[in-house]
């Protein structure tokens, strides 16, 4: 028998083990940024003398946007040369997922030596702000002319934060509409005007499926698309109810209200009418069958096949980024194949695009070099660099004087799209957002797999963002 | 010449010194992250948000929020089922089964088929799920829907259509190799005489099975069981890397839950107190086969 008792012994220890192991957490890295200490005047933070050599790390994680940076911050180190500063930036290149990049973000902010600068959507910068991980900007913004004179208001009201500081700078502007293949729909005898409604968006799809038997809109939808979801999908249906997602007068999410019952009915009518393609939604990455594949109608191996779905939401990068000749997947003669639509309301005649910034610029509230680091924030944002970075991804000027600039004047597609800037509709991100944009995701794929119609993935998504957000955070209205 | 024995008092720091860099070891890398994760469980510590600026003790918050959420109950309810179904029911069944067939004579390729088994448990398990994902793949591409397709039937998305179903077939490929090792181990141990006694009084192969050869080999059997149950509790990777966990919510289980709250949503608190629970439960499981060993001996 005492094979059996060490047996027992050995088994008893390897429980333990194992148990513990399934329970073990990586130790936090605790935050240890005082509120204090991000709101600092420039004055007292130690910047060494001039002459000394200061090296700025910015960490940049898209490839186009490296390779526009790798041209521009060159000439950041020969101005500071000429002004007899000796600054050099290291340009650090982690071409990695928006998700893990956000982990990553995450995990360096907390850790003692953060990049001096980076940038990422601006639906971040409220987590990191009030975690203490990004410095104060709002005096030196303040300082800077430019700042008031040239930068869009709706980006300036977007940057400040709930506690009416500012951590953040917009990298650059975007608007997001309904990009739709005119050749397509013109081929099958579908209207190509603007469409004033959802009824009528929804009649001009229906009618497009009955002719060709495929999907017909490209609407974010479910959880593999990540935040994109919301920020590409739901949040410019949600826009067209008239609705409120955040409540500033209580600082509370709404999860429950008639608005919100209209945006996921939406989603369900198209959804049951097969006006969604809902396989590649479900997808693991369902940009692919859909924004590249199917909107251009071309494989990644080349291969033809049918375009569909034929209208899609986009932002502005579409254009390069995306569709581009140097992009992921080009589409000959675009301007010529491709238009774009505002955003229909449910409501009739009130159409809107989304107007908001592409990502925000950030200085980390552990920078060694703060004014160095604001310094490189506002070369960045100057007329000749900014021109560079904008047109490399297609995105738009934040500003409003750069239009005759090289390479962006020549891009008149996108200066189109800028000056739709300062009259878009956007929602504004607050502490707690990615929590929506998870729910949001959660309700929308029971959608995509029909198991749940528009009322109750409304309970469902308020169930889930009250699980997600806990009950304090979030209310119902009417 | 006869080596004299330690005293009492040498031999225990002897044996202590011995056991010390492994005690070591376990203090930090096993024992302190599960004291941290009960410590972090009684706060709201996060790792974005104004819970990483300033966490606060909530007591017992974490806890009534996670009892009264559903989606963790469900999480629950899925590991339960995915631990049942794939470890206690498909590993166990498979392994012994080729335990079985391993330990008779006159198989012939037996090195192969025993191979052949084995080959999930050495393969990381990255590579397992990038393979499976092919496998599952829902275009006509997939080597599933090749396989359907020659039958004429459209292509599935296999991991839509049944996710639940997919990953416990994967985790059953995967574990039934560590089962059938120790199961052959095991049935190496059963007296050959024992087994030839029952043919010759007339007992029926199954008979053999059930009241011989099983009861004989109860002990590895209980650890098995042991090992299985805790280990497929807290399988993570496989599951993450096919379906994140989705569609629907339909493969989250515990362990995707707390990964999901500590680190998508950089909770750590809530994490933390998920993870507790789940260690408790783990705990009662080990307990309960450790229970069952002992009335073996």
């Amino acid at each position: 028998m005492r094979a059996p008792k060490i047996l027992a012994l050995f088994a008893a220890a390897v429980m333990v083990a194992s148990a513990c192991q399934a329970a073990a957490t990586p130790t936090p890295v605790p935050a240890t940024t005082a509120p204090g200490q991000t709101t600092a005047p420039p004055a007292e933070t130690p910047t060494p003398p001039p002459a000394e050599p200061i090296t700025l790390t910015l960490l940049e994680h898209q490839e186009l946007r490296i390779a526009a940076l790798k041209k521009i911050l060159p000439l950041f180190e020969s101005k500071m040369e000429a002004e007899g500063k000796n600054v050099k930036v290291n340009l650090v290149e982690l071409v990695i997922p928006d998700e893990e990049f956000r982990t990553k973000v995450t995990l360096e902010y907390g850790g003692d030596n953060p990049a001096d600068i980076t940038s990422y959507p601006g639906a971040w910068v409220p987590d990191f702000a009030t975690a203490g991980y990004l410095l104060d900007i709002t005096d030196r913004l303040a300082a800077w002319p430019d700042w008031e004179a040239h930068f869009y208001a709706i980006l300036r009201e977007r940057a400040q934060q709930a506690d009416g500081k500012y951590y953040s700078m917009p990298r650059h502007g975007t608007v997001i509409e309904f990009f739709y293949r005119k050749d397509v729909l013109d081929a099958n005898g579908i209207s190509t005007a603007q469409p004033q409604s959802w009824d009528e968006l929804i009649q001009r799809l229906t009618d497009l499926h009955a002719k060709t038997g495929l999907p017909a809109v490209t609407l974010p939808a479910g959880t593999t698309w990540g935040g994109g979801t919301f920020d590409e999908g739901f949040i410019h249906i949600f826009n067209g109810t008239g609705g409120t997602l955040y409540d500033t007068a209580t600082g509370k999410w709404v999860v429950k209200s008639q608005a919100l019952t209209d945006a996921f009915t939406f989603y369900a009518t198209l959804q049951q009418n097969g006006l969604l393609p809902t396989d590649a939604l479900l997808a693991s990455e369902p940009w692919e069958p859909t924004k590249y594949d199917g909107f251009t109608g071309t494989l990644a191996d080349g291969t033809a096949i049918d375009i569909a779905p034929p209208i899609t939401t986009q932002g502005s990068w579409g254009w390069i980024y995306d569709w581009g000749p140097d992009g992921a997947r080009p589409i000959d003669g675009i301007f010529d194949k491709v238009g774009v639509w505002a955003f229909p309301s449910k409501a009739s005649g009130d159409t809107f695009v989304w107007a908001a910034e592409d990502w925000m610029w950030t200085i980390s509230a552990k920078s060694k070099h703060p004014d160095e680091a604001f310094e490189l924030l506002k070369f960045l944002n100057t007329a000749d660099a900014l021109a560079i970075d904008a047109a490399a991804v297609g995105n738009l000027a934040p500003r409003d004087d750069i239009r005759d600039v090289a390479p962006y004047k020549d891009m008149w597609y996108l200066i189109q799209m800028e000056e739709l800037l300062p009259t878009g509709r956007s929602f504004k991100a607050q502490v707690g957002i990615d929590k929506i944009q998870q729910a949001v995701g959660q309700a929308t794929e029971q959608i995509l797999l029909g198991k749940m119609d528009g009322p109750q993935a409304a309970d469902f998504f308020a169930q889930t963002a009250t699980s997600l957000l806990g009950a304090d955070k979030v209310e119902e209205q009417p | 010449m006869i080596a004299r024995p330690l005293a009492g008092r040498g031999q225990a720091l002897l044996v202590l010194a011995f056991l010390a860099p492994a005690l070591l070891l376990l203090a930090l890398f096993v024992v302190a992250p599960a004291v941290s994760a009960v410590l972090f469980s009684f706060t709201d510590l996060a790792l974005r948000g104004p819970g990483a600026l300033a966490p606060k003790i909530v007591g017992l918050g974490n806890y009534t929020r996670l009892f009264g959420d559903q989606s963790f109950v469900d999480a629950f309810g899925r590991s339960v089922s995915f631990v049942f179904f794939s470890a206690i029911i498909g590993q166990f069944v498979l392994g012994l089964v080729a335990a079985l067939l391993l330990a008779r004579k006159g198989i012939v390729g037996k090195g192969l088929f025993g191979a052949a088994i084995l080959m999930p448990l050495v393969v990381p398990e990255t590579v397992a799920a990038l393979a499976w994902a092919s496998m599952y793949a829902p275009d006509a591409r997939g080597t599933l829907n090749l396989l359907v397709g020659l039958v004429g039937q459209e292509p599935v998305a296999w991991l839509v259509a049944n996710p639940m179903l997919a990953i416990i077939i994967v985790n059953i490929w995967r574990g039934v190799a560590f089962a059938m090792i120790l199961f052959a181990a095991a049935l190496e141990g059963v007296p050959r005489e024992v087994v030839e006694a029952a043919m010759v009084d007339g007992a029926s192969a199954w008979q053999q099975l059930t009241r011989i050869t099983l009861p004989l080999i109860k002990h590895a059997i209980v650890l098995y069981m042991l090992l299985t149950t805790i280990g497929t509790f807290t399988v993570f990777g496989l599951i993450y890397f096919l379906t994140r966990g989705g569609p629907g919510g339909g493969t989250t289980v515990m362990s995707v839950f707390i990964y999901e709250r500590a680190f998508h949503f950089a909770e750590i608190g809530l994490g933390s107190a998920a993870s507790v629970i789940m260690l408790g439960i783990v705990l009662a499981i080990g307990l309960f086969y450790v229970r069952a060993l002992r009335a073996q001996i």
